[in-house]
């Protein structure tokens, strides 16, 4: 076990060791022409570079064999590759020891090295890295579906019949109507540029990271390591789908974090393979003329499903907040940002790519209405609000409603009243307020029966009554409302020991 | 002259520093001003939604002995007595305070464990209190450090580097977020102990190190004055000292002119954050208007100045006021010797306060974004350091596995994560290093601890040095 792990672990030295020898080689022919022009002696030099090189290629070429033992690569190329670099190593060795033709050995050497690492670099970055093939139909020509389809006008049935029909569509006899037949082939002209473009490299012939090739469709179809990649129709249960919404970070996502990421139209392209049946063959769909085709449009964003790892809750709840913040917003100006810093409005986003704010007035010492106004220009960039101990007014929770965005409203210790919350419930997206210390009662509390998405309430220190709680849990069955007003019970100290 | 004299020649360490000066300057200089557009842009923190805005960090300085309080193993109690078999010590290193002993008998925990809560978290009875906020805790008993010693222990989980000279887990916070108080500073330290003569701590723990020096954590000390020198002297009233303040000012920037002396903002930051702490600082940190029943929550000794309950109840009323970071230190877990009467000791202060601040927070809605975290610096061993008997038994340093809680924002209530082995010697399952620990809090922060970097002497320094891999597991 341990020797295995060695082994893994010297062969995956390969790649840096390669370039011992290529440098060290190269340099004992630099020194041989060195030599041979500028009339020098320096032999002492060439045959230590030599002895280094050819040590260091011995080494190159063992780990080399280690890393072709963990079945990634194309055994056809690292055959040619294998046995160019021994052959390197050999003929470095023979110039070292055979002085009288050394020149000519080193030359050799060192061809046989480019010609080595060729290979290597094959193996590594694909067969057409250098020379890149030119591909058949360029990606960006095929943004949607649509574009692949075309049109065959007063087609006789005995014609589409012939066309190999794969889906059956009733096609009605005597009928004078144009017909339409729609093809489409997008495994071959959609997908497949995608997984050559960004997933070949690790996973077709020449590499095979987890067993998994995507290059034919019986690989496709075979999966990998971890099993089946791909469920036909359902692309939520498809790990070729779900591992390209998993967070970049995540060690299950792909491409890995580094590599070239695909683009959200890009995985729209493979939700809707995966959905639309998987088929790499060409598929026909026949129109009656009178039909309305059903356009398919590929949105921009992909379907967003919980990865299944993380799903932890029983009962899904929705994150408002979370889909809030995937909606794309435009930035506030920094100098209104600044503005609102002055009159003492401490105002903080949702990350470097993200235009949604928190604002919080933990810092105002002089609240007054106006400073609710200014807020209000933030409109639906405001998610989060925190007014916590502040004078705020029952006029000012009015105004409130305008910030359709509210997820968080912190209304601690304010002066609110019932009536603000008649206001509140106008916030279609809140999710948590807290109202700990107000003047709120239970009448109060029936207003927030609206806020459909309210997940928690915190109530300590209101005038609100259980029965008022109760009655909000049965119209919101799922929301948590906290009490507070803790104190300790007598502690259990299981078997009665005094500590004291 | 033949070519490789020529270029000795030329090559001489004056001629290629004058050569090479003016065309590489205009290189680097390029280079240096993308540079900084490249900090500034990065530091536009968080980098993604934050689950956590506040952290309290509820330090256990001396190592507290995770096989008394949290990780049960019956085994021990089985084998009590016995030796610790080889196979599981294996060649680690022990401390100097036990490497001498002839034999290592294994020394069962004399407290009693029960489970609690939905989660089935595993206390033991000297956390009574504990019992009530085991669904809002998360431990983690796959805790790893790489120190053997209190102080690099310290300083590796504090700082990230067991060598000190590098900035404190809030400096970076303080750094990266900044302050939503601008009366408070972003990173307040609060320091208490059991006993005197425990071992001790170094205000290296919450410097700023290359990091500005407005990030330094502040030190509030018990009693009347809080903050050293805050109050204006006698004879001196506000205006004057405002006066005072405004024509520094005006010298530092005359300064910063001349010299480009970053250093002297942070003076000039520090000196205007004194200032409005003068006023800030005795309202926010005065208790005398907490009702009567906080101090029953958080017990008698809350009214203790310097106690850890005392402090306690601080962290609550600066968290309630936006403070970043609150650190606490409670001294005195490390017990070599006499281990179960002390250990109870010990327990007993932080084991009220500690539950009594979750609940605290809960009920005013601030657990909902704000993080605490209760652990120390490494764990403890098996085997009784000096001798063993029924009811004593020592414990010396053990750095392979400990445990530690969290609670509040953004993790799993009512969890428990990692496993060690039988002997609560090794950890066989999930282990947690201390980078991966700093980097899952900073990822809570709305962090990526990869991207978060200071350059400084040449290099990009973070929290997590090279390492550290965000723990998904006990993310909510």
């Amino acid at each position: 076990m341990k020797i295995m792990f060695l082994t893994d672990f010297f062969g995956r030295l390969h790649p840096l060791l390669v370039h011992l020898p290529i440098g060290i080689l190269l340099f004992a022919f630099a020194l041989i022409l060195f030599q041979r022009f500028q009339k020098v002696e320096v032999e002492v030099a060439i045959s230590f570079a030599l002895l280094l090189g050819s040590i260091s290629a011995v080494f190159a070429s063992a780990a080399g064999w280690f890393l072709a033992q963990s079945g990634e690569y194309d055994s056809d190329l690292v055959f040619q590759h294998q046995w160019m670099g021994i052959g390197t190593a050999v003929f470095s060795f023979a110039a070292y020891f055979i002085k009288r033709i050394r020149d000519i050995l080193t030359t050799i050497t060192v061809c046989a090295l480019m010609v080595t690492g060729h290979f290597g670099g094959n193996l590594t970055h694909g067969e057409d890295y250098l020379f890149p093939k030119k591909k058949s139909v360029p990606l960006e020509m095929m943004p949607t579906i649509d574009s692949v389809q075309q049109e065959v006008l007063k087609a006789s049935p005995a014609e589409l019949a012939s066309a190999n029909l794969k889906t059956s569509v009733q096609i009605q006899p005597n009928t004078e109507k144009t017909q339409r037949v729609k093809t489409s082939f997008i495994f071959r002209d959609a997908v497949l540029p995608i997984l050559e473009k960004k997933c070949f490299s690790c996973h077709s012939a020449t590499k095979k990271k987890g067993g998994l090739r995507l290059d034919t469709e019986e690989f496709i179809l075979l999966g990998g390591k971890n099993g089946a990649i791909l469920t036909a129709g359902n692309p939520e249960n498809s790990s070729i789908y779900l591992s390209m919404l998993l967070p970049e970070d995540d060690d299950n996502h792909m491409p890995p974090k580094g590599k070239p990421q695909l683009t959200p139209q890009e995985i729209a392209i493979f939700h809707q393979w995966i959905k639309e049946g998987a088929s790499f063959r060409e598929e026909m769909k026949v129109f009656l003329d009178h039909q309305e085709e059903k356009k398919e449009v590929i949105e921009n964003k992909p379907v967003i499903v919980s990865a299944p790892k993380t799903a932890v809750s029983p009962s899904f709840v929705q994150d408002v907040e979370g889909s809030i913040l995937k909606n794309k917003m435009e930035a506030v100006a920094p100098a209104f940002l600044n503005q609102l810093k002055q009159q003492n409005i401490m105002v903080s986003n949702f990350g470097t790519n993200s235009n949604y704010l928190m604002v919080n007035f933990v810092n105002v010492k002089d609240y007054r209405s106006a400073l609710i106004d200014e807020v209000l220009k933030l409109g639906d960039k405001v998610v989060r609000l925190r007014l916590s101990q502040q004078p705020v007014s029952d006029s000012d929770i009015k105004k409130l409603s305008a910030l359709k965005n509210i997820t968080r409203l912190n209304l601690e210790k304010t002066a609110i009243t019932d009536l603000a919350l008649n206001d509140i419930k106008n916030l279609p997206n809140l999710e948590q307020i807290n109202l700990y210390g107000t003047n709120i009662t239970d009448n109060g509390l029936l207003e927030l029966a609206n806020c459909a998405h309210l997940k928690v309430v915190f109530l300590w220190q209101t005038k609100t009554s259980a029965k008022g709680i109760e009655q909000l849990k049965r119209s919101l069955p799922n929301v948590q409302v906290e009490l507070g007003g803790v104190q300790f019970a007598k502690p259990d100290t299981i078997k009665t020991k005094n500590l004291d | 002259m033949n070519i490789f004299e020529e270029y000795n020649h030329k090559m001489n360490r004056r001629n290629f520093l004058s050569g090479s000066v003016l065309g590489l300057g205009a290189t680097a200089l390029s280079g240096l001003m993308n540079d900084n557009n490249l900090i500034s842009s990065d530091l536009q923190l968080p980098h993604f939604a934050p689950k956590a805005k506040r952290i309290i960090y509820l330090f256990q300085s001396g190592a507290p002995s995770q096989l008394d309080l949290f990780d049960y193993k019956p085994k021990l109690k089985e084998m009590f007595g016995q030796e610790l078999p080889a196979s599981i010590r294996g060649e680690q290193r022990v401390t100097g305070m036990t490497a001498h002993q002839k034999s290592f008998p294994l020394a069962g925990s004399k407290f009693n464990f029960a489970q609690y809560g939905k989660g089935r978290i595993w206390l033991s009875e000297i956390l009574p209190y504990h019992q009530q906020i085991a669904d809002e805790m998360c431990v983690i008993k796959s805790m790893h450090t790489e120190a053997i010693n209190h102080d690099p222990a310290v300083t590796f989980l504090q700082t990230g580097s067991q060598q000190g000279a590098r900035p404190s887990f809030g400096s970076w916070v303080s750094y990266g977020l900044g302050s939503e108080n601008k009366n408070l500073p972003a990173f307040c330290v609060l320091l208490s102990r059991s006993n005197n003569g425990d071992q001790p701590l170094y205000a290296k723990l919450w410097n700023n190190a290359f990091l500005p020096s407005e990030h330094q954590g502040v030190l509030f000390r018990s009693g009347d004055d809080p903050i050293l020198y805050l109050k204006d002297p006698k004879g001196i009233d506000k205006f004057s000292r405002r006066d005072m303040l405004d024509a520094l000012a005006k010298l530092h920037k005359l300064e910063i002119e001349q010299t480009l002396d970053d250093d002297l903002n942070g003076k000039i930051a520090q000196y205007e954050m004194a200032y409005r702490m003068q006023t800030s600082v005795p309202e926010t940190l005065d208790v005398s208007k907490e009702p009567d029943w906080v101090f029953d929550l958080y017990g008698k000794d809350a009214r203790k100045p310097g106690s850890y309950a005392a402090n306690c109840l601080l962290a609550r009323k600066l968290i309630e006021n936006d403070v970043r970071f609150v650190q606490l230190y409670h001294q005195g877990w490390d017990q070599h010797g006499n281990l179960p009467s002390e250990i109870s000791k010990l327990a007993k202060d932080v084991d009220q306060p500690s539950a009594a601040l979750i609940l605290d927070l809960k009920q005013r809605g601030l657990l909902e974004d704000t993080l605490v975290v209760w652990g120390g610096e490494f764990g403890r061993g098996c085997y009784s350091q000096g001798k063993l008997t029924v009811d004593n038994y020592g414990r010396d340093h053990h750095p392979r596995c400990y445990s530690i809680w969290m609670a509040g924002a953004g993790v799993k209530k009512g969890f428990t994560y990692g496993e060690t082995d039988d002997f609560g010697y090794n950890i066989i399952k999930d282990s947690v290093h201390i980078h991966d620990y700093q980097a899952t809090v900073m990822h809570l922060m709305g962090i990526d601890h990869e991207r978060f970097t200071f350059k400084t002497q040449g290099r990009r320094y973070r929290l997590t040095d090279v390492a550290g891999k965000v723990v998904k597991s006990v993310l909510a």
